[in-house]
């Protein structure tokens, strides 16, 4: 993974004007007592889903609803990031998957306050998802994205 | 009963009969191999009686053992063609009632079974049968075999072992696509026609398209009716529907949830109702759970209680555990306000870099609004 790779989250239902970023979608999700049920937080790689997305979906615009942070953004909060795919986990997954790692972070408001850190930077960067992979995303209508 | 308590004397009461026929049941008397799947066939009207029992006494949990025991059979002979045993009914049955557990519980076993042929495992699941135990009776039947439920005079149901085989194939991975799915849509109700035990609707999707369904109980009538009579195009319903789904078709089956959504026009309206109808699709790595329709009646009051620029810049979503939020994020801060279980505004604040934020509570949206107001000036 190069430091500069941007790691992406993608967060249903997320409404917003502009380039604004939705801090949890860098949060695992809760248990029902409230304590996060995993310490990783699965993301994929720009570059890995902009070519799924191409291969799978053609006609598609991309999602509105996705966030990206940076191995250096992430690395810069205290978050390590994880190579899934080098991993020799039950379930291994492909190539351009990765983890943020909240495992020596204790308590659940430690992880949101994180995250909140990382939604502000990314939100600061602007655009978030990638152009489309040889121009085969067809559908030519704005996404709030394009503002 | 008689005066001093003991049971009358009665005449054994049969069973409906099991009839085996084909290979090994084609001679004489019954293969002792076999008659495990009759013990098996009490275990199952056992448990079909305890499912029973348990639905009509709701705030039991356990059955009596008596009960259990109520429901037992007596392997008294054979009867030619293939082989029918002949099976009688305990007298431990207590007939003072005028329902028959025992009767009950045949019936269901036989409507199991019916399931089972008709590829429906899910149905017979659903009758309170564990499909582990369905699936022990007739393990020890051979290709040709077969047993007859005999459902009534004219009807009976076939079981055999590719079937019971096709049944346990079917457990170990089940055609998810076959099953009915607990389904939401939202949209403007057009039409409701009704039918004997229940009726048809119309529904014009917001994201494009009409759906039709079925609903089948009065209930449903009822509620879909008071939401049809509202649409004047500012209310709008969110349908829980239990369908199936395949390649080509999405059936509604019935309906178990109306909710009706009206808040005032605002511009901010629209992506309160996008929010509402929002449908996880293949990219959505979080599972969702659905928005709550008075969480999105709060955050309509948060944004009417505060200026238009705030109103109309605030980032809207929702949590994968279903909460909605409004968010404001800025170049060294965000600030957030969630609605939590209890409908209460629950507000955070937090800066870049520093840590940790507080987690404040409101109970009036006055309050929460001034807070908002006051945590964007200072970005």
């Amino acid at each position: 993974m190069e430091g500069d790779d941007v790691f992406m989250r993608q967060a249903p239902t997320i409404h917003y004007d502009g380039d604004r970023v939705l801090s949890r979608a860098f949060v695992p999700r809760k248990d029902d007592f409230g304590q996060l049920s995993g310490n990783l937080m699965s993301v994929t790689s720009a570059q890995f889903a902009s070519e799924h997305r191409a291969k799978t979906r053609p006609n598609r615009k991309p999602p509105q609803h996705v966030w990206g942070v940076s191995i250096d953004e992430a690395t810069s909060c205290g978050v390590a990031v994880r190579d899934d795919s080098q991993q020799h986990t039950r379930t291994p997954v492909p190539p351009g998957h990765a983890s943020l790692v909240y495992e020596n972070f204790g308590d659940v408001e430690h992880v949101e306050d994180t995250a909140a850190d990382l939604a502000i930077l990314a939100n600061n960067r602007g655009r978030l998802y990638p152009e489309a992979v040889d121009g085969t995303t067809q559908d030519d209508s704005p996404t709030l994205l394009d503002t | 009963m008689d005066e001093d308590g003991a049971a009358e004397a009665t005449e054994p009461l049969r069973a409906t009969p099991l009839r085996f026929r084909n290979g090994r049941y084609e001679g004489r008397g019954m293969p002792l191999a076999a008659i495990d799947d009759l013990r098996e066939y009490q275990l199952l009207l056992q448990e079909a009686a305890r499912a029973i029992w348990l639905e009509r006494h709701p705030g039991s949990k356990k059955v009596p053992q008596k009960v259990i025991e109520s429901v037992s059979l007596r392997l008294v002979a054979f009867e030619p063609g293939s082989v029918i045993p002949v099976l009688e009914r305990e007298a431990t049955l207590d007939l003072s009632t005028d329902f028959d557990l025992f009767l009950a519980a045949e019936a269901r076993v036989d409507e199991a079974f019916a399931a089972i042929v008709e590829g429906r495992d899910a149905d017979a699941v659903a009758l309170g049968i564990d499909g582990r135990r369905l699936h022990a009776f007739g393990k020890r039947l051979t290709t040709t075999e077969r047993v007859e439920f005999k459902r009534t005079e004219q009807q009976s149901v076939t079981y055999s072992k590719e079937l019971r085989k096709a049944s346990i194939k079917r457990a170990e991975k089940p055609d998810t696509q076959n099953e009915p799915k607990t389904l939401t849509y939202v949209g403007l109700l057009r039409g409701i026609e009704t039918k004997e035990n229940g009726g048809t609707f119309k529904l014009r999707r917001f994201g494009g398209g009409e759906l039709g369904g079925s609903f089948d109980d009065p209930e449903s009538f009822k509620d879909l009716k008071e939401a049809l009579d509202l649409v004047d195009g500012s209310s709008f319903v969110r349908l829980t529907v239990r369908a199936r789904v395949s390649d080509a078709s999405t059936t509604i089956e019935s309906v178990t949830q109306v909710e009706q959504f009206d808040v005032e026009d605002s511009p901010w309206r629209h992506r309160l109702r996008e929010l509402l109808a929002y449908e996880p699709s293949d990219d959505d790595e979080i599972d969702h759970d659905p928005v709550r329709i008075e969480d999105l009646q709060q955050i309509d009051r948060l944004l009417s209680a505060l200026p238009g620029d705030l109103a109309t810049t605030a980032a809207l979503g929702s949590a994968p555990g279903g909460h909605t939020f409004a968010e404001w994020t800025a170049a060294n801060r965000l600030v957030r306000v969630q609605i939590d279980e209890d409908l209460d505004f629950k507000a955070y604040q937090k800066i870049l870099g520093a840590r940790p934020a507080a987690r404040l509570h409101f109970d009036h949206v006055e309050d929460v609004s001034a807070w908002v107001q006051e945590a964007v000036a200072e970005s």
